[in-house]
Formats: structure tokens, sequence, C-alpha cells
């Protein structure tokens, strides 16, 4: 009986030892190996640098026209999707900006869609520049980082 | 090995675990009822989602309808088992419906629910206990209720001073899962800029910049917010031993005199950085977190005050009574009756999916009684009815709201208050009819604001001028 319960705690303290492993390891990675600093979910990284960091963002669509022109146009992607989407997208959520991308290029007539964001830091100080280019038939995104320190 | 299993078994007072299970249950009803039944129209707009988990995908789209009916079902459960006073099996439930309303959709991203669904995974292990909140004054056992103040199952050690400990190493689990996340926001504090971030989120208090002008009037404003950043990431640190040692005092039976001093002192002064930490950050940050405050106050003064304030505390809530006799009607009459004013009092709440959510509740009450009736077990119906009735409420009545604007001395509009009233309903139609408006569909949102317009709260200016132009434009 005594060495039944010993062995059922040891199992129970290797279960809670691979449990803190892991909740160790998931915020951990993004140190160690996160290249995309904008992606903070799991990390408790709650009132971050990154979250006070203010970004815009400009989509524009190549559109194929009636007439069979085709045409670069800018898209309210507040009239498109919901809100907090759009302030995901500010946020420079990876998925986000890949969901929407794929989403706009499942709009007939949509070849290309290009996001830009912008953003400063919590100072005012222009950080950097990501421009994503979705190209809709290859189901391909180009994506580019362009520093602004100094501008 | 040995000192681990020592450790996640040490003995701690039970009191502690009982009433941040009942603490964290009732405040997560009311949670996913105030604040996220309100968002629910975001859900599922223009057949657009991304979830949390690329897996998810495969689930069907979340929609208001079914964001509604997970948070209400969360709700409902959760104070169903804090009225109960045991059920892992409806914590692991609440843990798992909790967990799907954020991961089903990026559009909740706050990271202390993420926080949360890891403190009802460790309550799953909490040690069971019969520690009610509520009895009813009832002599006879007509409702199968059974009424105690300590604890019924697990192992347990009775101290000569009459507390009740024993091991609880899924409150044990906890503390070190607060020690981890403790760890990792203190180094998030540590980045090249956060001083920057902190003076964004708190330099509009009036009572912080009070605080400088007397304490640190010599010192710039960068030097000041360098020192505040520090001082933040020192708080999180000695907050995060705290936490984990919540269970060493419990390891030696006969500690020494200069051991119970420092860890009198550790926990001491884990407790007062979490109190002054947390209360800084309801009153004078800037950012809306919800109720994650309360909730992380409301684990500090479990895990660290005395457990004689505690037990008062418990005793107290136990002679709460509910001044009302139960027939002795059988056990199937009362479920049934129980299901029927479940169903009645959900399905005709006017929120979306509504009616199946009222079904899924009464077929769960029906379910749950109906499989312990089979297991000879008992059944007490007061806790499950207690729990839809103050769910029909809360979306039913205008809830209070206390702005902490009020408290840091913020700079707010004279005319603003600090008591205000909010209306799920209206806030959840408002909102939804905003978004509506936003995309151009003005037909659904005039719908979405009439309805919102039947539930303003008092002292609130409603959206009868957003209903008069969206009207004048749809004639046009």
């Amino acid at each position: 009986m005594e060495q039944m319960q010993k062995k059922k705690r040891m199992l129970v303290v290797a279960g809670c030892v691979l449990v803190l492993l892991f909740h160790i390891w998931v915020p951990l990675r993004y140190y160690i190996f996160t290249v995309d600093r904008a992606d903070e979910r799991f990390r408790w990284r709650m009132f971050s640098t990154v979250r006070m960091q203010r970004c815009r963002i400009e989509v524009t669509e190549r559109q194929l026209m009636s007439n069979g022109v085709e045409l670069d146009l800018k898209v309210d992607m507040m009239r498109k999707v919901q809100m907090a989407w759009v302030n995901l997208m500010k946020r420079g959520r990876p998925a986000v900006i890949e969901g929407v991308l794929h989403f706009r290029c499942g709009e007939k007539g949509v070849k290309r869609v290009h996001v830009v964001r912008r953003c400063l830091d919590v100072t005012g100080k222009p950080l950097f520049q990501d421009t994503f280019v979705r190209d809709c038939k290859r189901e391909t995104t180009v994506r580019d980082r362009q520093m602004l320190a100094g501008r | 090995m040995k000192m681990l299993v020592r450790y996640f078994f040490a003995p701690i007072a039970w009191v502690r675990p009982l009433l941040l299970w009942r603490g964290v249950l009732i405040l997560l009803a009311f949670d996913v009822w105030l604040l996220n039944i309100s968002h629910a129209g975001r859900y599922g707009v223009a057949g657009f989602n991304v979830s949390h988990f690329g897996w998810m995908e495969w689930l069907p789209l979340p929609s208001a309808g079914l964001y509604t009916g997970v948070c209400a079902l969360t709700g409902i459960i959760a104070l169903w088992m804090a009225f109960r006073g045991r059920g892992r099996l409806g914590v692991f439930v609440v843990c798992v419906l909790y967990t799907y309303s954020w991961a089903m959709s990026m559009l909740d991203s706050y990271q202390h629910h993420v926080l949360l669904s890891w403190v009802l995974f460790c309550m799953v292990f909490f040690p069971e206990g019969s520690l009610k909140l509520f009895t009813v004054r009832d002599q006879k056992q007509t409702d199968g209720c059974v009424f105690g103040v300590f604890p019924e199952d697990g192992e347990r050690v009775e101290r000569t001073d009459g507390q009740w400990w024993g091991p609880a190493w899924g409150f044990v689990l906890m503390c070190l899962v607060f020690t981890v996340v403790y760890g990792f926001t203190a180094l998030n504090k540590s980045e090249a800029g956060w001083s920057a971030t902190l003076r964004a989120l708190m330099g509009r208090s009036e009572r912080v910049e009070s605080l400088r002008q007397m304490f640190f009037s010599g010192m710039t404003q960068d030097a000041f917010w360098q020192w505040m950043m520090l001082a933040s990431v020192l708080g999180q640190l000695l907050i995060g031993v705290a936490y984990a040692w919540r269970a060493v005092p419990g390891l030696l039976e006969k500690p020494s005199r200069v051991w119970r001093i420092s860890s009198a002192v550790i926990l001491s002064v884990g407790c007062l950085s979490a109190l002054g930490f947390h209360l800084a950050v309801e009153t004078e940050m800037s950012m809306d977190i919800g109720w994650f405050s309360y909730y992380m106050l409301w684990a500090t003064g479990v895990c660290f005050f005395p457990v004689v304030v505690l037990e008062g505390l418990a005793r107290t809530l136990y002679k709460i009574r509910i001044p009302w006799k139960i027939p002795a009607w059988p056990l199937m009459l009362r479920l049934l009756l129980t299901a029927f004013l479940a169903y009645a009092c959900v399905a005709f709440l006017d929120l979306p999916g509504a009616h199946l959510l009222a079904i899924m509740v009464s077929l769960s009450f029906v379910l749950f009684g109906g499989v312990q009736f089979v297991r000879g077990r008992e059944v007490c119906v007061f806790p499950m009815a207690a729990s839809v009735v103050l769910f029909w409420a809360s979306i039913t009545f205008p809830a209070v709201r206390f702005d902490s604007a009020c408290l840091s001395g913020k700079s707010m509009n004279k005319n603003e208050r600090c008591l205000k009233f909010s209306s799920v309903r209206y806030d959840l139609y408002r909102f939804w009819g905003g978004d509506l408006k936003r995309r151009g569909k003005l037909k659904r949102a005039l719908h979405m604001y009439r309805k919102a317009q039947r539930y303003v709260p008092p002292g609130v200016r409603g959206r009868a001028h957003v209903i008069r132009r969206l009207e004048r434009r749809l004639q046009q």
C-alpha cells in the first residue's frame, strides 16, 4: 500500500514537472528562436514594448475591372472585416495578416494584395515598415522589412 | 526526486485551495457573462476568422451564437460547481469551455485569459471538500444537500490548532505556474525601452505624479521612470519567489525560529508586492484588462494571508443561509422542474442562440442528475437553479460598474461618474450595430441599434440619435 502510494506520488510529480517544463518552454522560445517579435501570444508579455508600438496599415489590391483593366485600388479594411481584425493587423500578428491576405484573394477579381505596416515606438520615433505582397494566383506571400530609425 | 515529492506533497492549509476554487469560479462566471458576451457580435463576421491553433480551423466557424453559448455555459457550470462545493469533472468542463472561448478566435488575445485556463487546469486537481458557501435551512435532508465545514476526502492531517492541513499538489502546481508567469513578466519588463512604456501607461496618473514630486523631486523624469522600471522588475521577482515558497513552510514539522522568520518575511514581502502591483495596475494604468486584477488580488489574499484570517472568512461565508424550505419531492421531479426553470430563464433572454443554449443547459442538468441517481448518490438541485437564475439576472438587469479611474485621480471629464450602469444586451447590440454600420450594412445595423435601445441602462444616453440618422439615410 505504501509502495503504491509512493509510486503514485512519483507519477504525479513527474506529471507536474512535465507540465511546468512545457509552461516554461513555450514563452522561452520567443526569446531564443523567434525572429518576428510581433506574435507575443503565450509569452506572458503583458504591457510590453511591442504592445505599445503605434502602427498604421495601408491595404492596396490589384483588381481586375469589368472592362478587363487591372487597377491598384486602396481598400478600407474596416469595411471588409470586423474592426478588431484591423487592430490585430496593425499589431502585426502574422497569422492574422496572412489570413486577411488569403481572405481578400478569395474575393472575385482580386489579383494581388499589398499591405504596408508602418510602426512608431512608444515615444513616437519611427521604427520600421513591413510590406506584405500576396500573389493570389501563386498563393505566395513575400514579406520585407525596412528599418526607419533616424527618419 | 525525493525532495520534489516532499515539496509537491507538503501539507497546505486546505482553506487556501478551497477558497481559491470558489472565488475563481464565482469571478469567472460573472466575468464571462458581464464582459465577454457583449463582444459576441464580432465573431464570424464576413465569414472570416483566425483561430489561435491551426487545427481549430477544422471546427465550425465561430459565430455570435456559438460564442454566447460557450460563455454562458462556462459561467453557469462554474457557478453551479462553486455553489455545489465539489466537482472535478465540472471544473474540467469549465476549463475546456473557457479555453475554447478564447482559443476559437484571435479576436480574444488577452494573455490573462490563457493564465486563467492554466489556473482552471490546476484547479481540477485541487483537494475536494464540502466547504459550502450556502446552505438551505431545512432540517430534513429533502434535497440531498450535504452540509459540512471540513474536507471529506483526500489525505488530511489535522493540526493541533484545529485547522485542516493536507497535501494539495494541484495548488502547489498552480503556485509554480504563477512563479513562471511572474518570472517571464519580470524578463519582459527588463527590456530596453520598457521605462518609456511604463511612463506611457502610468504617466497620466495624477497620484503617480504627486508621488514623484513629493519623494523624487530631485530626479529627472527619465531617471524616475528608470527606477520605477527596476522596482517593477524586482517586485515581479519577489512575487514569483513568494509563490514558489508557498509550499516550503509545510515541509518541516518543527521549523527553527530563523526558518520561521525567513519564511514569514519572504511570504509577506511577496504578498505586499503582489497587492501593490495589482492595485496599481487596476487604478493607475491606462489599459483595459477586464477583471484580471481582481483574480490576482483574490489569489494573493488566499495564497498569502494567514490561515486564521482565511478560516474566519470561510466560516463567516458558511453562515449565509437561504431562508426557504425545499419540499420532499422525488428526485426526477425536482430535476425536471429545475430543467424547466433553466429553459425558462435562458430561452427568452434575447441573446444569439438562446434557445439552443437553454436546451443544452436543461439537458445537462437532467443528465447530471440522472447519472448521480443511477449511481445512488444524492443530488442537490439548489446550486443548479441558483446558477441559472443568477445568469438570467446578470443579463436582464443592468450591472453597476465602478470606474477605477476614480481611485487614481486620473484626469476624468467632470461629467464622468465613478459608478456607472452597464447592460450586457445594450453593449452587445450597439457594438454589433456599430460594426455593421462601419461595413455599410445599414439595414442590419438599424435592426441591432433598435434592439440595443430596448436595453439602455440608467444614466446612459442610448442610441436614439444614431437610429434617427440611420433611418434618414435609408430613406434617401
